[in-house]
């Protein structure tokens, strides 16, 4: 049986970095810390100096979520890490608590977080994702499809955005 | 005046922090990347390596966008770099250009930019924001500072750049350009209350060390080509009849067709074929190190704080090593 250990990103990094050596010199199969990047430190220029300062140990979140960085960029992260260091990181994702929650913000659908895996996979795998939405539904009715407009003018209601318009 | 390198995240990473050790022994003061994470490796698990490595040079993105992380996860990287290896990054920030475009989204709005940039400074140097009425601060920011260069070439822009940023960036070292995007900044910066001599002032473009013109003229043509997509921006909000954008500026993009992401920032780039040689002798430093030595002159009179070299072209490791030993210490 694999045991993987949890660590948080307290500062200071540099002994998250030396736990995590211990780790591995351990015979530990994986060391995991929490992504919450307001309460702790952002855990993936972290993930960077322990793979390079580790020969075994797998990294990763435990867990990222779908919100708090673009998909692409998180896929991007853990593909720049593996290409350097060799397929040694583990993306654990949920649909996010601490991370949103201080931030006033409620954690991901899991539809958001099932197409966020599915696109983090991917491009990280480096498959091509389109993206593209081919069909919107409101209250029955569609009102885009094959890139056409099918609404009528009336349809919906207007929601004002806050000024923090990044998260989803 | 400051000489930084401005690198691509093209695998192999080593090769970058290697190139960025040679930087650090060199003299440089900055090492910064793009920022297009699905066009190169994603910088920032490379600037924790750079910047364990190395003990003088400033790394950060050149330049990040206020879209692709949410802006608080961009201050806490900042903010985790800094506390542990010192006050070593600076944010480069812009409206975003590839790493949005790629994905089939637009820059973000200067309103946008501004709160990115006003949250991720207060976050990461310890105070706190209001997000849409929760109160957010990283409680382990401890002494945090964080300088926000901002880059862009339009009115707005460099107003917005004046009132709110502590450094400009600007992507081409043609002086007539230069003079007048730095002194937009410095009015608004002066207009604002501010001391203009407290926004820092950064310019960066490609520089080839060489003396076979032609070749060097077709290394860097891409560059051209770069700036040329903020510039037809800017023509089509602007107009190109020289009343507001200066015509240097405006006159070359008329020939532009399309562009295309997949040769971004490379030498060779076929959709950069329209831009003329008299663009990319003004746009770039290209020659022997006298050359560079008086254009830099040029740029510092007019208010240039910091040059920062677009290391892209077939001869990358000379023109590294000809900055270091005949330009560095002597501009």
């Amino acid at each position: 049986m694999d045991i993987g250990l949890v660590l948080q990103n307290d500062p200071p990094a540099q002994r998250v970095i030396d736990l995590a050596r211990r780790a591995d010199a351990g015979g530990y199969s994986h060391l995991w810390t929490f992504d919450s990047h307001v309460l702790w430190q952002e855990p993936f220029v972290i993930y960077a100096q322990i793979l390079a300062q580790t020969s075994n140990v797998k990294v990763g979140p435990f867990v990222t979520n779908p919100l708090t960085r673009d998909p692409s960029v998180t896929a991007s992260l853990f593909a720049t890490l593996n290409d350097q260091f060799g397929p040694r990181t583990v993306c654990g994702i949920g649909r996010g608590d601490s991370a949103l929650r201080v931030l006033g913000r409620k954690p991901a659908s899991l539809a958001t977080l099932s197409h966020a895996m599915r696109v983090i996979r991917d491009l990280a795998e480096g498959r091509e994702v389109t993206g593209q939405v081919k069909t919107v539904l409101s209250r029955g009715d569609i009102l885009i499809e094959d890139g056409e407009w099918h609404g009528s003018p009336g349809r919906g209601k207007y929601l004002a955005r806050g000024t923090c318009q990044y998260l989803g | 005046m400051d000489i930084g390198l401005v690198l691509q995240n093209d695998p192999p990473a080593q090769r970058v922090i290697d190139v960025a050790r040679k930087a650090d022994a060199g003299g440089y003061s900055h090492v910064w990347t793009f920022d297009s994470h699905v066009l190169w490796q994603e910088p920032f698990v490379i600037y924790a390596q750079i910047l364990a490595q190395t003990t003088n040079v400033k790394v950060g993105p050149l330049v990040t966008n206020p879209l692709t992380r949410e802006p608080s996860v961009t201050a806490s990287l900042f903010a985790t770099l800094n506390d542990q290896f010192g006050q070593r990054t600076v944010c480069g920030i812009g409206r975003g250009d590839s790493a949005l475009r790629v994905l089939g989204r637009k820059p973000a709005s200067l309103a946008t930019l501004s709160h990115a940039m006003r949250v991720i400074r207060d976050l990461a140097e310890g105070r706190p924001v209001d997000y849409d009425g929760t109160a957010v601060r990283i409680p382990w920011v401890r002494d945090g500072k964080l300088e926000i260069w901002m880059a862009g070439y339009g009115p707005k822009a460099l107003k917005l750049c004046g009132e709110e940023a502590d450094g400009f960036i600007l992507q081409c070292a043609d002086p007539d350009i230069a003079r007048w995007t730095i002194g937009t900044v410095r009015a608004a910066a002066k207009a604002a209350g501010r001391d203009p001599a407290d926004v820092t002032i950064c310019v960066a473009a490609p520089a080839y060390v060489g003396t076979d013109l032609a070749h060097m003229r077709d290394q860097t043509r891409w560059f051209g080509g770069m700036v040329g997509n903020h510039v037809a921006d800017l023509v089509n909000r602007y107009g190109g009849s020289g009343e507001t954008i200066p015509r240097a500026l405006t006159d070359y993009i008329k020939a532009r067709e399309g562009y295309d992401y997949s040769h971004h920032g490379k030498a060779g780039n076929p959709t950069t074929d329209f831009v003329p040689d008299e663009v990319v002798d003004r746009f770039c430093l290209l020659g022997p190190a006298g050359a560079h030595r008086d254009r830099l002159a040029e740029l510092r009179e007019i208010g240039a704080d910091n040059f920062s070299v677009y290391l892209m072209h077939d001869d990358a490791d000379a023109t590294l090593d000809a900055y270091a030993q005949r330009i560095i210490g002597q501009v």
